[in-house]
């Protein structure tokens, strides 16, 4: 048995079976949490050595798996981001049935997840971009499932992510050949633009985030937050690779201003944005955007220690994803509403208080309103940006006003007086309790950073040259 | 450069202009199993013959699982003949073409820096192959030019990285990827015909 086998091939081989059983959701949808949960907690509290003890029983793991000449290989270092991963398919896929989800979900869910594993896994770790592409296709239908036409965002999103490829893939070829030359080679500026454009696609960098805003129009919500939560934190984890890998992309003349610069830009672009919406659905694509703004920030602050904090920030963003898409799916399905748009939710907050609460809730959660989840690794960010530079502060003032001024906007609508009178709207006391379970569970997280965030700052662990680890 | 590989790269090529002019589903799926012959061909010239087996055997499936798509959703109409040429043709025509004399000019410079072991006529294929796939991507929205445009896509890469580094493993994923694009592209496509069909009186 062998690490690879436990947190890839497992969950692959029950996605593919309980893909036999599409239209049995309870039975999928516990399959897939409970093998989730199972698999999680297994790589937190999987032992360094590789070897299990059950019942006087002695299990020794391989941290390899050799796959058609090359080899998966996931040790103890990667086992917490393997842990988050399958933590958040869990948390997806346990209420995933309260949902008009495709009926792949569950079973493509798991696969997706596993995929995302092999991502990390493969050695040489350059093919990972054609993982990627595999991610992009399994994913298709769940983002369209049957019954509705393609819409252009999900064309879009094939096109943008196919273009991803080249650029990574041919980036790292020409990195292998230049990994001895000297910093001042131009191949290295040239190879390192193409990772930047890489990455830009993948992660949705404006002005290359048009796609997520589409597919919060076409998409269900609760299907687009969990791909792009599971995107976003593999793929920052991805780059961060990139940078421990190879010496002289790390060492690059100013690239540390240019990724500071990068990720304020778009800190702001995502708040900018985000202020002059109307519609709830389309609200999700400036966060991501200004979130990874946020982690590529924290990634040009490295040398000040902030690396840290972009590993303490995959928890709360991850939650106020989830929360965001759980009410927004609640909105759509338990509620059958099936607009979002400014104009059909004044005095949203006199029909249904609690999901108005919700939604201002995770919008100041994710902005890094104090006490929240939030705020610690946010804080920090803010703290060493303003020491550097008084034009990253203003960046991330105006992109945290953007958020701001937009929640300002929402609470208006929601409490504006509607022109005719709507009856209430109830929501079952299941959708109550689990949006005060993870309201207090954010406040918690905020409260006791050092309890819930610390221990996830282990992801960093592989990256010895980054972080400059014995 | 053998006179082949210009013969079979220029045909590789001229198939993929092809499905870049023409709208016409039909021969878009012939067409595409003809670029696939013409790069089978090409590969054969640069790399062994099990390497060019796979992308030539992967591409008929990937075409096949489009044209029985197309067979069984009733979607596939007989051909046109004589084929007309409108000129929205001509004006693709004529990008294409243009792209690919920029791709031809750019080529010895590119390979001399950049792709230094890569056969010239490859690199020329294969670059345009790309980028003709991107101009597709760009000028249609129908889920089968689509899919169509990003197999040309791939296509052209997978061959360019086969000319600098062969790798069991990456020639599985990339065949794993075409035909996962094939099976996309044809769960695209039954959408749509269940759509238009709900459509229907």
């Amino acid at each position: 048995m062998s690490t690879p086998l436990i947190w890839i091939g497992i969950p692959i081989a029950f996605g593919l079976l309980l893909l036999a059983i599409p239209k049995r959701r309870r039975i999928s949808a516990s399959v897939a949490s409970l093998l989730s949960l199972l698999l999680a907690i297994l790589a937190f509290i999987f032992p360094a050595e590789h070897v299990l003890i059950l019942g006087g029983q002695r299990y020794e793991f391989a941290t390899s798996l050799a796959w058609l000449g090359r080899s998966l290989t996931i040790t103890k270092a990667n086992l917490t981001l393997v842990g988050l991963l399958f933590s958040l398919n869990f948390m997806w896929n346990a209420f995933s049935n309260r949902f008009k989800t495709s009926m792949y979900f569950n079973s493509l869910s798991l696969v997706i997840t596993a995929l995302w594993v092999a991502v990390m896994a493969l050695d040489p770790f350059l093919y990972s971009a054609v993982l990627v592409q595999l991610i992009v296709m399994v994913s298709v239908p769940l983002l369209s499932p049957r019954g509705q036409a393609a819409g252009p965002g999900l064309l879009r999103y094939l096109v943008m992510q196919s273009l991803a490829v080249p650029f990574i893939l041919l980036s790292g070829w020409m990195l292998s050949g230049i990994a001895t030359a000297p910093s001042v080679n131009p191949l290295i500026i040239r190879a390192a633009m193409m990772i930047m454009v890489g990455f830009a696609l993948w992660l949705a960098v404006f002005p290359l985030h048009t796609w997520v805003t589409m597919l919060g129009q076409e998409s269900h919500p609760w299907v687009l937050s969990f791909l792009m939560t599971m995107r976003q934190t593999t793929v920052l984890v991805y780059l961060l690779g990139f940078f421990d890998r190879y010496g002289w992309l790390r060492t690059m003349p100013n690239i540390d201003a240019m990724l500071q610069i990068l990720g304020v830009v778009l800190v702001a672009l995502g708040g900018l944005l985000c202020a002059f919406q109307s519609d709830l659905r389309r609200v999700f694509a400036y966060i991501f955007v200004a979130e990874t703004g946020y982690a590529i920030l924290a990634l040009g602050l490295r040398s000040q220690g902030a690396l840290p904090f972009l590993a303490m920030s995959f928890v709360p963003r991850a939650l106020f994803y989830w929360l965001w898409g759980y009410t927004l799916s609640v909105h759509r399905d338990q509620l059958n509403q099936a607009s979002a748009l400014f104009t059909d939710l004044q005095g949203f907050f006199r029909r249904q208080a609690p999901l108005s609460m919700a939604w201002v809730f995770t919008l100041l959660g994710v902005s890094g309103l104090p006490l929240l989840a939030y705020f610690p690794p946010k804080r920090s960010l803010w703290l060493l940006s303003g020491s550097l530079d008084l034009g990253l502060t203003l960046g991330l003032v105006i992109g945290v006003g953007g958020s701001l001024l937009f929640v300002m906007r929402l609470l208006r609508t929601l409490t504006k007086n509607s022109a005719t009178e709507q009856a209430p709207l109830r929501v079952p006391v299941m959708v109550l309790v689990t949006l005060a379970l993870v309201g207090a569970l954010a406040l918690a997280i905020g409260f006791l950073p050092q309890v819930f965030l610390n221990p996830i700052q282990a992801i960093l662990s592989p990256f010895t040259q980054l972080m400059g680890l014995p | 450069m053998s006179s082949f590989d210009g013969l079979f790269g220029g045909l590789a090529l001229a198939f993929a202009l092809i499905n870049l002019v023409r709208r016409d589903w039909a021969s878009t799926v012939i067409v595409l199993a003809l670029q696939y012959l013409a790069l089978f061909l090409l590969i054969l010239s640069f790399a062994e013959t099990s390497f060019a087996l796979i992308r030539i055997l992967v591409g008929w499936m990937s075409t096949l699982v489009i044209y029985l798509t197309l067979a069984s959703s009733g979607m596939l109409k007989k051909l046109e003949w004589p084929p007309r040429f409108s000129a929205s043709q001509g004006m693709r025509l004529m990008m294409g073409l243009l792209v690919i004399a920029v791709i031809w000019a750019l080529a010895p410079n590119l390979g001399r820096e950049v792709f230094p072991f890569t056969p010239p006529m490859v690199l020329v294929t294969s670059l345009g192959l790309m980028v003709l796939g991107i101009l597709q991507v760009g000028m249609r929205e129908e889920p089968i030019y689509v899919t169509v445009a990003l197999l040309t896509f791939f296509s052209g890469l997978s061959l360019l990285y086969g000319s600098i580094e062969r790798s069991t493993v990456l020639e599985g994923l990339f065949a794993a990827l075409d035909l996962s694009l094939a099976l996309t592209g044809a769960y695209l496509i039954v959408k749509v015909s269940d759509v238009e069909g709900e459509g229907e009186p």
